[in-house]
């Protein structure tokens, strides 16, 4: 297991230089001038000033030389372009939390919901609850979650005014935000759920079980719950590493000072180091979310950890 | 050894499909005595299988009936566990009756420690604390004669082959030293040599726990060297009955005949078509009215298809349902062995 461990590590860090390496080439060629953008027309002088300020007088080598040596020594990713001295450091320090805050509590939510009504939809199946929540589930999954972001407001805060429409830092804000990004997640773990509790009951071990003399209940929490999971558990991997990038549209709605927020803004602005340093760090968490994910996948099921183990 | 400790009389079971209700058992009786090994034989859909499944209430309850209007019952030592609650059943599944599959591959949890799951069936069953259930796990892993228990116990069900497998499944099943195994095609996915093992490994630990047998199976070839009484199923009726011996050289159905010849022997040239039985069994969302067997039979008669005959009594163990053992019958043309006086 360490050993496996090990050579994911290895694997993930090249796979880190890779993607630093390509969007550092790929930012620096894009068409578009951050300066020029910044400040519109202003006087050649001044843009050389500024341009060796940035180091973007030097050709692109030696710039992603000089990038590449800060960043590995001392994990800089540089100021921002736009917002001067204002680093991309800085944004990621003070706005990755408030993102994680709200998808992990949204990711929570939808594992545990998700969870327990496939799970009863699953052992109901063809009964009116099963029927109740497949409805449900269809509708949830079909309606984006700005969507349901907007109904939320509209009802809860605007006409009821039992939360607040918007805003960020006490635990009131964060009602709204984490339901209308957890009820599609929701659906679809219910979903994936239903679908594998169902093909897991009619595997011939739980009549097996059942001929052991295992209750219902018991039957259920041993022997279907845990094989059940086990497509679950790779979903949430990337469902996590998603909360990132996937979350602006909401923090925008809401007002939260998130890092999806700046992302998008980033790439809009072409500011270079605040798009190269996002990205590494996106693709830091979404390696390692999937390292975890392996792990974790390891843990529920053990041909798979075997298998890791002899390899 | 006389003692009755399972009495089936008259048991229907249908099931309801898209198609319409299908009969599957259809006037089954029969009984166990203790120690003793019972084979059901017959083709596949005949419905052994449903009749091994009722006995142990495992049927799936939303589409299955069984009629109890005809007096049907399950009797385990004199009580009708048609009767019992869902509860009640699982205290005596695993308990005093044991099941095991047909195919061990599929039949033990993916996500489970062998160890752990046959201490489950200890636990669920016995007062006793986790470790003696291990202890006790442990001693039945050896009883099926697994190399290595100890390792074994801590291992999940696909580090064991076929064989082990179903060493395992056997060691669950008996691990509460039940009253009456149903062993439903134990061998069936298990290649030839290993089926033997395991025949010999449940004749054997039948003698030392001393318990009964349901072998369900459509392979004579395993039925007669571990048998006590054979009973031969067609479309869920019990078409014949009797000791090993007088199904195997005084068989008296055309149905049991035909299953027979269907067995390739020793002395069987190489050049030899293998005997096969034509046609299919029939439908059983609309049964015959009269012998089922009927159509495929190389002696039916106009009788067979009207009205289902009577069983004929040969001997204590032997009984037989067919018109060809009518008084009126006639037997020109049918092999000699066949004719028997009846009772």
């Amino acid at each position: 297991m360490l050993k496996f461990i090990g050579k994911r590590l290895a694997y993930a860090i090249l796979t880190l230089f890779l993607i630093a390496t390509a969007t550092f080439f790929l930012v620096a060629g894009a068409p578009g001038d951050p300066i020029a953008a910044k400040v519109g027309q202003m006087p050649e002088q001044a843009q050389e000033i500024i341009e060796e300020k940035y180091g973007l007088d030097k050709p692109v080598l030696q710039r992603y030389v000089i990038y590449m040596k800060n960043l590995l020594t001392t994990g800089d990713f540089g100021e921002s372009i736009i917002y001067t001295g204002k680093s991309a450091n800085d944004v990621i320090k003070t706005n990755t939390w408030v993102s994680a805050k709200i998808g992990l509590l949204a990711i929570f939510f939808q594992v545990t919901i998700g969870v327990s009504l496939g799970l009863v939809a699953a052992l109901n199946r063809g009964k009116p609850v099963d029927h109740i929540i497949r409805v449900l589930v269809v509708l949830a999954i079909c309606v984006p979650s700005f969507v349901f972001a907007a109904v939320l407001q509209y009802f809860l805060a605007f006409k009821w005014k039992l939360v607040p429409v918007f805003g960020w830092g006490e635990l009131k804000h964060y009602i709204l935000p984490v339901a209308a990004y957890a009820i599609g997640g929701i659906a679809s773990y219910t979903k994936y759920m239903r679908n594998s509790t169902l093909s897991v009951i009619s595997e011939d071990y739980i009549v097996t079980a059942q001929a052991k003399g295992c209750t219902q209940k018991r039957t259920v929490r041993k022997h279907v719950l845990r094989n059940s999971m086990i497509p679950i558990v790779t979903m949430i991997g990337p469902a996590v590493a998603g909360i990132f990038a996937g979350s602006f549209i909401l923090e925008k709605m809401f007002a939260i000072p998130g890092l999806g927020f700046y992302y998008v803004k980033a790439v809009s602005d072409n500011d270079y180091t605040m798009v190269i340093g996002l990205t590494i760090f996106f693709a830091i968490l979404f390696v390692g979310a999937l390292i975890v994910v392996d792990i974790l996948y390891g843990i529920v099921d053990p041909r798979i950890r075997v298998a890791k183990g002899k390899k | 050894m006389n003692e009755t400790i399972l009495e089936v009389k008259n048991l229907h079971v249908s099931f309801k499909t898209y198609a319409g209700i299908s009969h599957a058992v259809r006037g089954v009786d029969f009984d166990l005595k203790k120690g003793e090994t019972l084979a059901i034989v017959g083709e596949s859909g005949c419905g052994k299988t449903v009749t091994s499944k009722a006995i142990m209430g495992l049927l799936p309850k939303q589409n299955t009936m069984i009629d109890k209007k005809n007096g049907a019952q399950i009797l385990f030592h004199g009580e009708d566990l048609l009767g019992y609650s869902e509860k009640k059943m699982t205290e005596i599944r695993g308990s005093k009756i044991s099941m095991i599959f047909q195919d061990p591959m599929t039949s033990l949890n993916p996500t489970m420690k062998i160890g752990d799951q046959i201490a489950e069936s200890i636990l669920i069953h016995n007062k006793v604390s986790k470790e003696q259930a291990h202890k006790e796990a442990l001693e039945m892993l050896e009883l099926v004669k697994i190399p290595n228990a100890p390792q074994r116990m801590k291992q999940y069900p696909f580090e064991f082959s076929g064989g082990m497998r179903q060493r395992a499944m056997i060691a669950m099943a008996l691990a509460c030293k039940p009253e009456i195994l149903i062993a439903d095609e134990p061998t069936t996915a298990l290649d030839v040599t290993i089926q033997a093992q395991i025949m010999d490994l449940i004749g054997s630990l039948q003698k030392e726990l001393n318990m009964a047998v349901i072998l369900v199976t459509h392979d004579l070839g395993v039925v007669a060297s571990v048998a006590d009484k054979i009973q031969v199923m067609y479309a869920g009726k019990i078409v014949e009955r009797g000791n090993v011996d007088e199904i195997f050289y005084r068989s008296t159905h055309p149905y049991t005949r035909a299953l027979l010849n269907s067995v390739p022997k020793i002395h069987t040239n190489n050049k030899e078509t293998l005997y096969s039985l034509k046609g299919t069994p029939p439908d059983l969302i609309h049964p015959p009215e009269g012998c089922s067997f009927a159509p495929r039979c190389e002696y039916g008669m106009k009788i067979c298809r009207l009205k289902y005959p009577r069983e004929t009594v040969f001997s204590d163990s032997q009984t037989c349902a067919c018109w060809l053992h009518h008084p009126k019958a006639d037997t020109k043309g049918l092999p000699e062995t066949m004719i028997r006086g009846g009772r």
